[in-house]
């Protein structure tokens, strides 16, 4: 019987390990990427995504939401609530925009996104173009189910093109 | 791949879809107009997806299979998705050949690159099985297919 020569034996170690960097990798960077990771902020403090620091000046429940364009008020689905954020933010780094990427987290990190609504506001929901070192107010406008309006964690500052643990930013305490 | 039963919800993935009813038609109307008409057969399904646990449900695919012919739907968003807490009822329309209808079968999955890492369901639809004039007879006249509902699941 004939010897399999070292050096064949060599490349095919090398390609079985180049594949499982390649796995290794990958699974690393879609973990990170597509399954979010959260950290939780003390209540007031300010997150930071895209160049931005955002923080929670309130988070109001609501069974209607204010038209002031004089129209009937908006109605949540049957069986949920309006969660209202009441937002500030500061931009401070010229090479990012902030995109608004605001997600209510819940109970067992339950995500729901922002909801479009029907009704004029008095208040922005998305700033663009922030002024560097200005702050801005404005609003994020959530639909949850009325079971878990009492349970919410806070906003998470959704920033897919980052790494970092996604910041989740809460009102001040009263 | 999990197989259901027309008229029981079905345990998938982050909650629960449900196959309600069948409606079928010639004519197609939306939103107060005719939108179109078919030599074949429109059906509309009406199923209901719960998202029952932490993540939202994600069924935006769907089709129609008989044996080997698949009818994607109507409209591009053809399946349902749900906010976590939440359950939406569509009406998904299909336009179909009354010729090859039989074993109607929907098949539920969501938009994916790769086709086989997402969980999909399998309902019967549990037609008679019915010659393809007796379908067109069957099926002669107008179909409204009602608007999508989103409530809290109770």
């Amino acid at each position: 019987m004939r010897a399999l020569p070292l050096r064949r034996i060599l490349f095919a170690v090398a390609a079985f390990a180049a594949v499982l960097i390649y796995l290794t990798w990958w699974v690393t960077y879609a973990g990170i990427h597509y399954m979010p990771r959260y950290r939780l902020l003390p209540p007031g403090v300010s997150g930071e995504t895209q160049g931005t620091s955002v923080r929670v000046l309130s988070l109001t429940r609501s069974e209607q939401l204010a038209n002031v364009g004089g129209g009937q008020p908006g109605l949540p689905d049957p069986g949920a609530v309006w969660i209202v954020a009441e937002l500030e933010a500061v931009r401070h780094d010229p090479a990012k925009e902030f995109l608004c990427g605001n997600e209510l987290i819940g109970p067992g990190w339950r995500q729901w996104p922002t909801a479009s609504v029907q009704v004029q506001r008095s208040t922005p929901s998305c700033p663009l173009d922030l002024a560097i070192g200005e702050p801005v107010r404005f609003e994020s406008i959530f639909m949850v189910p009325a079971r878990y309006a009492d349970q919410l964690s806070g906003i998470a500052l959704r920033d897919d093109s980052s790494a970092a643990r996604t910041a989740v930013i809460r009102p001040p305490e009263s | 791949m999990v197989n259901g039963v027309f008229g029981n919800p079905v345990k998938i993935n982050n909650g629960e879809v449900t196959v309600s009813q069948v409606k079928v038609g010639t004519v197609l109307k939306q939103f107060g107009e005719i939108k179109d008409r078919t030599d074949g057969i429109f059906v509309a399904i009406t199923m209901t997806g719960a998202a029952t646990g932490p993540k939202p449900l994600e069924m935006a695919a769907a089709r129609l299979l008989s044996g080997d012919v698949r009818y994607e739907g109507y409209q591009l968003s053809a399946g349902v998705t749900a906010q976590p807490g939440f359950q939406t009822t569509v009406d998904s329309v299909f336009e179909v050949d009354p010729a090859q209808m039989d074993d109607l079968t929907l098949e539920l999955g969501s938009n994916e690159i790769l086709h086989g890492y997402q969980q999909r369901v399998r309902i019967s639809l549990g037609l008679r099985p019915a010659s393809a004039e007796q379908w067109r007879a069957a099926a002669r006249g107008v179909l409204e297919p009602a608007t999508s509902s989103t409530r809290a699941i109770p």
